[in-house]
């Protein structure tokens, strides 16, 4: 089980570019790219919801479940 | 995290200066105990004013017989051969205190690392909880080191006065009497009890800057 963001699809539609949409949600680049390259553990809803209104989207088209994938543990817990 | 207060840089400089310190006592120790100067035999001084153990009190030597005077001459400790004694403080003592900073110059250091990490912003790497096991584990260690040493020089010690020390306690004269066992104590505490417990708890302080780690990757990776 996985899930994963298509949030480098929905930008590529809407024609925005990370730099730009990180300045309008009020994240850092780091932050959004950690976003963009599906590292993040959690996301929270004040950034899902900023996310949306800037992207013009819904939550479903952002988030996406992907059966069967194993989940890549990143960093090891101490 | 960029803000921090003043206290961990104030902390990391005072263990710099501590750290500093005791390895040259040490060091000026290790000179002493090389250079291993010897109590020329006429040595004479006193009577001087001073305290033991909080009651005022003579000292004086004379003819190589150390005197030593307190509750207005009521209790009187005389050791025949001082020289002898200088020895044994020498040969016994020098070694403990020696152990004493260089384990504290090492432990003020470990400190220093740590408040540095501490003033970056760094309280939770695994960096910082490594150096905080360090710490308790040598806590845990000297304080059976220390304890052993220590119950070495009391045996040592009193086997000494024993032998060549008379106590008169309000005219009535004894010699000391021989420790029965050997004792692995520190300051009277069996095992050096108050360092091994601050070991102890510095080990648990350990398990909770690991806890705070996991929960410190969990946040950054929360967006």
């Amino acid at each position: 089980m996985t899930i994963k963001l298509n949030l480098d699809r929905v930008m590529l539609e809407r024609h925005v570019s990370l730099t730009e949409l990180a300045e309008r949600i009020g994240i850092t680049l780091a932050n959004l790219s950690i976003l963009k390259t599906n590292k993040a553990r959690a996301i929270r809803f004040t950034t899902l919801d900023a996310l949306c209104r800037e992207l013009n989207c819904q939550p479903g088209d952002l988030i996406e479940h992907v059966a069967g994938e194993e989940h890549a543990e990143g960093d090891d817990d101490a | 995290m960029n803000k921090t207060s003043w206290l961990p840089k104030f902390l990391r400089w005072m263990f710099a200066v501590f750290s500093v310190f005791c390895a040259l006592g040490a060091l000026a120790l290790l000179v002493v105990l090389a250079f291993d100067p010897r109590l020329p035999a006429d040595t004479h001084f006193g009577p001087l004013q001073g305290m033991i153990e909080g009651v005022p009190s003579t000292l004086a030597m004379h003819n190589s017989v150390f005197v030593a005077t307190a509750m207005r001459g009521a209790v009187v400790l005389q050791v025949d051969n001082a020289t002898g004694l200088i020895e044994v403080l020498k040969h016994f003592g020098l070694p403990l205190l020696i152990l004493n900073a260089a384990f504290f110059a090492v432990l003020f250091d470990l400190m220093r690392r740590l408040f540095r990490n501490v003033g970056r912003g760094e309280s939770f790497t695994p960096k910082t909880i490594r150096l905080v096991q360090i710490i308790g584990f040598s806590l845990l260690a000297f304080s059976l080191v220390s304890a052993f040493a220590e119950g070495l020089f009391h045996d040592a010690l009193f086997a000494y006065l024993t032998r060549h020390a008379l106590l008169t306690v309000s005219g009535a004269s004894m010699h000391l009497p021989l420790p029965k066992e050997f004792e692995i104590s520190s300051n009277g505490f069996p095992f050096g009890t108050p360092l091994f417990f601050t070991g102890l708890l510095v080990l648990a302080l350990g398990e909770v800057f690991r806890q705070g780690l996991v929960l410190k990757r969990e946040n950054d990776l929360t967006v």
